[in-house]
């Protein structure tokens, strides 16, 4: 957990010495008052390196204190240690993933098609033995979905190239 | 005809009792639905208003209003999903008491406390027209600038034991919230040239990415893990607590209430920033604050109360100003001006039939609310009780869908599932995530305001103490900082504690 | 504060132009439906426009009127589903100066350029109004009160890239002056300034204003019009007090560029038409527009007017 926390503390540093610049580089208007449109988000960037650094700091000292009290304990808190395991973050970035899928099929199958697959592909990913009952789920879910969200709500989400061909 | 006549005559006519059930309803509905805001949920049934009587037609938007404050609530106590902005707090406590197996008492706990405040709201919206429309008149760019200040310096309190933490998600919160057109200059600041980004980020897609997308990531990496934080039983069903519940939870209805009534008129302001006002206070006032957090009854009650109270007062500025103080307001003034009414001063002695009655539509739409809320909550639970793949797959299809409309643009949803991504990272490594949201919800009005208030004084800060109302509101979020500061220096000093982080 | 929209009023919209659609047209229009879009949410000000026009139009062309509201990006995203649909005259879109500024201060996929004004119908008219007991009652006090006492006259104005924001920024130019133009987040928040003091002096539309004027709470000092608006009582023009300034807030109906000229030519002779219908202009004339008939050839020379000067002044104030 520590080791993570720096790694992010380093991230956020970074972060704040690239938004530092990008609002350096915003054209500075004479309407834009006293304070100018860079005004706050220099004093965020600041603000995120400041805190970033201190993060780093309080981590490096929890480290120590947890050093000197040994390993024993440092269990006992569950200090040390991201919760759960490497391939469980990996399975929770597949959900991701599908997801990156759905949005770029959406444009090209349409809505109606690619609810169904999205609903598909996350119910077999969440443990869903693939079967009958899936495939229903997905056509049930993908013209329930189309439904609701395009009939009723008049949401106008892709409709993919299915209406051409009916041209 | 006196008042009472034009409200009882509201009540009595079929057309707007209809309207105000349908209304409500339908804004249930489209409440519990995240992506569909009340403002949307509004302007989908404006279309159906042009052919009604003008009495029909804004109680019809003011019950969808209504309704969809109310829903808002429902995904967020039983899917970590606010349905709405206004809901993003009732997440905290609502879904802790769900995962506990409380889900019912919290769904029931979130409609009472709605409708009591939704009515005592109504009331003062009768009686206190006047000085709340005042009171909107009273806040100018220090004071809003103050108001905001103290929305934030809630991080302080509500990041407890991670001070550091809490303040780096809110200021990165503040980050997000620079992105889009300058509020004063407006040159564009942050978007590459990207014309999504130009209005900027809509705080809906960085809620949902980091409750819901977050959670359902979280539950599918279960899967080969410890079944930690799951919800170990079904929920049976929805329970309303009873008059001994409510009278020890007064203090937090209390509160939400009140804060929800004076936030209402104060254009801008709205029903998210009351929320989360009510959140901090009935927990500082509260006699159990260590529950907070850990599914307290109270954490639910007040901003459910909070949000539900705003539906009432927002109305005043709308009605006596004809100023729309939010996007839902915006959408009843314009259902009032297609049928060629004018809000403003003089609404009420020109058109008394119209203010009475919508009073009185109001008051119906309050109690459909309540038998409403009662009956779609069975379904709402049926629903969330399917079992895990099923439900996973079906709240990320919901996540995926529903929020198109607000720009009609792919793009929201990359920033979803991205937010998704962070939201996950955040939970492994205990940063708190209210923080991130209120710096986007709040930054743009602390931003406008403290460079406004700095143009109208030719940069002189003294203004931000010499109006009183700002004052106040300083020393308020003062207090805030300050007591949070003192806690988390004792709590460094005292390695016992602090280890949890 | 955002305002979000939605599509919608689709069906309603067609039913409610389809009843009114008897009589054949002037000339037959190579389509059935016309989508009329635009970025204003339903209920918004060029919403309601559209609207109007299509009930009103849709007999004279013999066309079925379909508004859409696609809201998004400054109007950008509207622009796009503008120009990339069919170019057959069955899609147009509500155009203000708002679609131009969006173009010249972000970079959307889709620009004006790639647009032709196809008529333009109106102009909203920017007006100068004051509390009714203000010590103003001319521009001329303004001027002379900010020149006696530098930066303190506060001038509310509606959001940072409006044109009222812009008008107020090349009143001080003019008159050598300098005032404080604060911004809002929309018009109402800027009438409330005015109402509760924070500034003496505020520009709007006349519709936002309505409400107000009418409960006599404030009062219109001048218009930045070319002549005198009727309605809102002998209110004379900036111009006439001195101070050469003329905004035109355009509203008008833009399509793909190079449509065919039968369809120019319809909706050319179609809204002339439109413009002379007595109920027609009970509304517009209620609404505070002026009426501001232009040709495609005339609209399309006033757009160019217009982003030129635009430019210059985006130029001047360092805005990009």
């Amino acid at each position: 957990m520590h080791k993570a926390t720096l790694a992010v503390s380093a991230a956020l540093f970074v972060l704040a010495v690239a938004y530092w610049f990008a609002a350096d580089a915003i054209p500075a208007s004479r309407l834009a008052g006293q304070v100018g449109a860079d005004g706050l988000p220099k004093l965020l960037g600041l603000a995120l390196g400041v805190l970033s650094l201190l993060l780093a700091g309080q981590t490096l000292f929890e480290m120590r204190r947890a050093a000197a009290a040994g390993q024993g304990e440092d269990k006992g808190e569950g200090g040390d240690r991201l919760p759960g395991s490497w391939r469980e973050h990996l399975r929770a970035l597949g959900l991701i993933g599908i997801g990156v899928g759905y949005l770029l099929l959406l444009p090209h199958l349409g809505y109606i098609v690619s609810a169904g697959l999205l609903l598909a592909a996350v119910a077999t990913y969440a443990g869903l033995k693939p079967s009958w009952a899936t495939l229903l789920f997905a056509v049930g879910g993908g013209v329930v979905f189309y439904l609701i969200f395009v009939k009723i709500l008049q949401i106008p989400l892709p409709a993919g190239f299915w209406p051409g061909l009916l041209r | 005809m006196d008042g009472l006549t034009y409200a009882l005559d509201a009540v009595t006519t079929p057309s707007t009792v209809l309207a105000a059930a349908g209304g409500v309803l339908w804004g249930i509905l489209g409440g519990a639905l995240p992506g569909l805001s009340p403002s949307i949920a509004m302007a989908l049934l404006l279309p159906f208003t042009f052919d009604m009587s003008p009495l029909a037609a804004i109680i019809l938007l003011t019950g969808v209003y209504i309704g969809a404050e109310y829903g808002g609530s429902i995904p967020a106590i039983l899917i970590r999903t606010p349905g709405t902005n206004a809901a993003a707090a009732t997440v905290i406590d609502g879904y802790t008491l769900h995962q506990q197996g409380r889900g019912g008492e919290a769904l029931g706990l979130s409609l009472v406390a709605g409708t009591i405040a939704g009515l005592v709201g109504l009331v003062c919206l009768v009686l206190l027209t006047a000085p709340l429309s005042a009171l909107a008149l009273y806040f100018k760019p220090p004071a809003y600038f103050a108001l905001a200040f103290l929305g934030l310096s809630i991080i302080a309190a509500l990041s407890e034991g991670s001070l550091i933490k809490g303040l780096i998600m809110g200021v990165i919160g503040l980050m997000v919230a620079t992105v889009g057109t300058d509020p004063l200059s407006g040159v564009t600041r942050f978007t590459f040239g990207e014309p999504d980004l130009l209005g900027g980020i809509d705080y809906i897609f960085v809620m949902l990415g980091v409750f819901a997308v977050a959670e359902l990531m979280s539950k599918v990496a279960e899967k080969d893990g410890v079944e930690g934080g799951a919800i170990s039983k079904a929920v049976a069903r929805v329970k309303l607590p009873g008059l001994r519940k409510l009278w020890d939870l007064r203090r937090a209805q209390a509160i939400g209430t009140t804060v929800g009534i004076i936030e209402g008129p104060i254009p801008g302001a709205g029903g998210t920033v009351a929320a989360f006002l009510s959140y901090n206070e009935a927990k500082r006032w509260s006699k159990t604050p260590e529950k907070f957090g850990k599914g307290s009854e109270e954490g639910v009650v007040a901003p459910e109360a909070a949000n539900n109270a705003v539906t009432s007062s927002a109305l005043i500025p709308t009605l006596s100003f004809g100023i729309p103080g939010s996007n839902s307001m915006a959408i009843l003034l314009g259902g009032l001006l297609i049928h060629g009414i004018q809000p403003g001063p003089m609404l009420l002695t020109s058109r008394p039939d119209l203010v009475y009655g919508l009073f009185g539509g109001l008051f119906m739409s309050n109690l459909f609310m309540l038998i409403f809320g009662l009956l779609v909550l069975g379904p709402a639970i049926w629903l969330v009780n399917r079992p895990k793949p099923y439900l996973t797959a079906g709240i990320f299809m919901v996540v995926l869908s529903g929020i198109y409309v607000i720009n009609q643009s792919l793009f929201d949803f990359w920033i979803v599932l991205i937010a998704g991504i962070i939201g996950y990272g955040m939970r492994l490594l205990k940063f708190p995530v209210l923080p991130l949201i209120l710096g986007i919800v709040l930054g743009y009005m602390v931003e406008s305001n403290y460079r406004r208030s700095l143009l109208l004084t030719n940069g002189e800060h003294r203004v931000f103490l010499e109006n009183p109302l700002s004052l106040g509101l300083l020393i308020c979020a003062g207090l805030i900082i300050g007591l949070a500061i003192l806690s988390e220096i004792r709590r460094f000093r005292r390695p016992g504690i602090a280890a949890h982080g | 504060m955002k305002y979000h929209g939605i599509r919608g009023l689709l069906g309603a919209a067609a039913v409610a132009t389809a009843l009114v659609t008897a009589p054949p047209a002037l000339a037959d229009y190579p389509v059935q439906t016309v989508r009329l879009i635009t970025h204003s949410s339903p209920g918004g000000g060029m919403d309601v426009f559209l609207r109007k026009i299509g009930q009103h139009l849709g007999p004279i062309m013999g066309v079925n009127f379909v508004v859409e509201s696609v809201t998004g990006s400054g109007g950008a995203a509207a622009m796009a589903a503008v120009v990339n649909g069919p170019k057959d005259g069955s899609v147009f879109y509500g155009s203000t100066p708002t679609h131009i500024i969006t173009s010249l201060l972000s970079n959307p996929s889709v620009t004006y350029e790639e647009m032709a004004p196809v008529v333009n119908l109106f102009n909203d008219p920017q007006t100068v109004y004051v509390l009714a007991d203000s010590p103003y009652q001319t521009l001329g006090d303004i001027v002379a009160d900010a020149q006696e006492n530098p930066s303190s006259v506060v001038v509310s104005v509606s959001t940072p890239g409006s044109l009222d924001r812009q008008v107020m920024e090349e009143f001080q130019a003019l008159t050598e002056t300098s005032m404080i133009v604060l911004t809002h987040d929309g018009g109402g928040d800027a009438i409330l300034s005015v109402l509760n003091g924070t500034a003496q002096v505020g520009v709007s539309e006349i519709a936002e204003l309505r409400g107000q004027m009418e409960a006599g709470k404030v009062r219109i000092i001048a218009t930045y019009t070319d002549e005198r608006v009727p309605g809102i009582g002998d209110v004379p023009t900036a111009r006439e007090q001195g101070y050469d300034l003329v905004v035109s807030k355009f509203r008008g109906i833009a399509g793909a560029k190079d449509l065919p000229p039968d369809v120019i030519a319809a909706w050319e002779e179609g809204v002339a038409t439109l413009m002379k219908d007595p109920e027609f202009r009970d509304w517009y004339e209620a609404e505070g527009l002026q009426n501001a008939y232009q040709t495609q050839a005339e609209a399309l020379a006033a757009r160019d007017e217009f982003v030129v000067s635009l430019q210059a002044f985006f130029d001047e104030f360092g805005i990009n």
